[in-house]
């Protein structure tokens, strides 16, 4: 990499640095894993900088294999999880759709999905890709991203603490 | 308010993370590390190429030292003081053991970034942990054939004429210097950028890559003492032997100004400087600096208006017959 290069890189992360960081977040179980997975990105794409022809799509895929491997190491050596230390006691808990304390049980929603409905999930409706794009950034076909964005949903409708907003939702309609 | 569940989802996806901003260091700090790897990349591909089989018969480039006719008295070598320090350490490097084991653990510190890397002397793969500092999360990395073998290194010529040009020649293979951008300007008062290609001389290619390679701890002690040598008749090649490196060790000093590096051969004005241990000959700290104007930007100095000094300091090397667990605990 060289000062160019450099200067070109480091100007990609200021333009997406906070849009790969927040896909990590909802990758990552926690966010600190969610800054390594966000470091290691960027790590790998700075190693292939000058052979990347779309580092938006490299970072996204990278970013799923990271994860991939983080959740395969935890599942062979579980460790002792901190108690989330996030804020539950927001005034605005009136608004189901404002609530903060939605994000721990959205937090464990996303937790309990597999890794590629989880990934799907985050691409499709966070990143805003269409199933085609999906499919070609994780390898699979867009009928199988098709299926698996709706089983995530499924799960999420059904999934304690998330429930009720499919519901309050469903009887406005 | 969402009416679909998949405009639910797609909303408590951003509400969740739209207060998540990644701290400004990092990008920096990754292509600092970058530029580090890449600087014993080139090393150790230099090498690779090297241990391959550098040509025995290549003659002497270095001025004056061409061999004497039969039956003259060869020309009488007069060292410098800088040069005798640099002998100084041959000797001292030639002595050293090399260490037992098949893993060189070693302990590096950079620019806001400590780190732990692990290089496999049979097969030239790293393991690198990184300890994680405000900002800068840790993290580990594998990297396959990162380094060349312990086997490669050995291989390498010593004597220096021949060292010398296996420095140049595998430097040229190894690196591809990027075309320069410069000014044009045309005939109606038009400026362009045109692509210029970078002129680097040997002098330059040898100090980088003999320095480069010091740092290696697979460098056995015969390659290391060459080196010594190498770097002693690299014109411009400044010494101080009572230099210190940024942890207060005493050092020698080996520095140099590229004389090159700009479209036209002119000086791109970057001095790379190694400390090493005057008693082994190991290296302790490696600097470069940047003037200002480099495009080498920081998170304090994001136009690279600045001199920029990216430092590397070797804390320690053991070795170790398996691969260490993450001591920062990754």
């Amino acid at each position: 990499m060289d000062r160019r290069q450099t200067r070109a890189f480091e100007q990609f992360c200021a333009e997406s640095g906070a849009e790969l960081l927040r896909i990590a977040t909802l990758l990552a179980p926690d966010p600190h894993t969610a800054e390594d997975v966000y470091q290691e990105t960027l790590q790998r794409l700075a190693a292939r900088w000058s052979r990347v022809d779309n580092p938006r799509a490299f970072c996204r895929r990278v970013m799923h294999n990271i994860v991939v491997d983080h959740t395969r190491a935890r599942a062979r050596r579980p460790e002792l999880r901190l108690i989330d230390a996030r804020d539950t006691t927001d005034p605005r808990s009136a608004d189901p759709h404002h609530s903060v304390e939605l994000w721990p049980s959205l937090r464990a929603a996303l937790d309990s999905l597999t890794v590629q409905q989880r990934t799907v999930l985050v691409l499709r409706y966070f990143d805003d890709r269409s199933e085609s794009e999906v499919a070609g950034l994780l390898g699979i076909s867009a009928g199988t991203v098709k299926s698996t964005a709706s089983r995530a949903i499924a799960h999420l409708r059904e999934f304690p603490g998330l429930a009720a907003i499919f519901t309050t939702t469903d009887s406005m309609v | 308010m969402p009416a679909t569940d998949e405009d639910i989802i797609r909303d408590l996806l951003h509400r969740y993370t739209d207060q998540v901003r990644p701290p400004a260091s990092i990008a920096a700090e990754v292509a600092a590390r970058q530029r580090r790897r890449d600087r014993r990349r080139v090393a150790t591909l230099a090498a690779s190429g090297a241990a391959v089989g550098t040509a025995a018969g290549l003659i002497a480039v270095v001025p004056g030292h061409s061999s004497p006719a039969p039956g003259q008295k060869p020309p009488e070598i007069r060292l410098t003081a800088d040069q005798r320090i640099l002998y100084h350490l041959s000797s001292a490097a030639a002595r050293q053991q090399q260490g037992q084991g098949r893993y060189a653990v070693m302990s590096t510190e950079g620019t806001d970034v400590t780190d732990t890397s692990v290089i496999d002397s049979r097969t030239g793969n790293m393991w690198s942990y990184q300890r994680g500092t405000d900002g800068t999360p840790s993290g580990k990395s594998y990297s396959r054939r990162y380094s060349p073998t312990a086997a490669q290194f050995a291989a390498m010529p010593t004597g220096r004429a021949a060292l010398r040009a296996a420095l140049i020649a595998e430097w040229k293979s190894a690196t591809k210097p990027a075309p320069h951008p410069v000014r044009v300007n045309g005939s109606k008062g038009s400026v362009t950028l045109v692509p210029r290609p970078v002129i680097v001389s040997d002098d330059d290619m040898v100090f980088q890559q003999a320095s480069y390679m010091l740092w290696n701890p697979l460098v056995g002690s015969a390659l290391r003492s060459a080196l010594y040598k190498v770097l002693a008749a690299v014109p411009g090649v400044t010494v101080n032997p009572s230099a210190h490196d940024s942890m207060g060790r005493a050092a020698v000093e080996i520095s140099r100004t590229d004389d090159s590096g700009l479209p036209g051969g002119k000086s791109d004005k970057i001095t790379y400087a190694t400390y090493e241990n005057p008693a082994t000959g190991a290296t302790l700290e490696s600097t470069i600096t940047y003037p200002p104007g480099s495009d080498v930007v920081t998170p304090q100095d994001p136009h690279g208006n600045h001199t920029v000094v990216d430092t590397t300091v070797y804390l320690s090397t053991t070795w170790a017959n398996a691969v260490p667990a993450d001591p920062y605990g990754g």
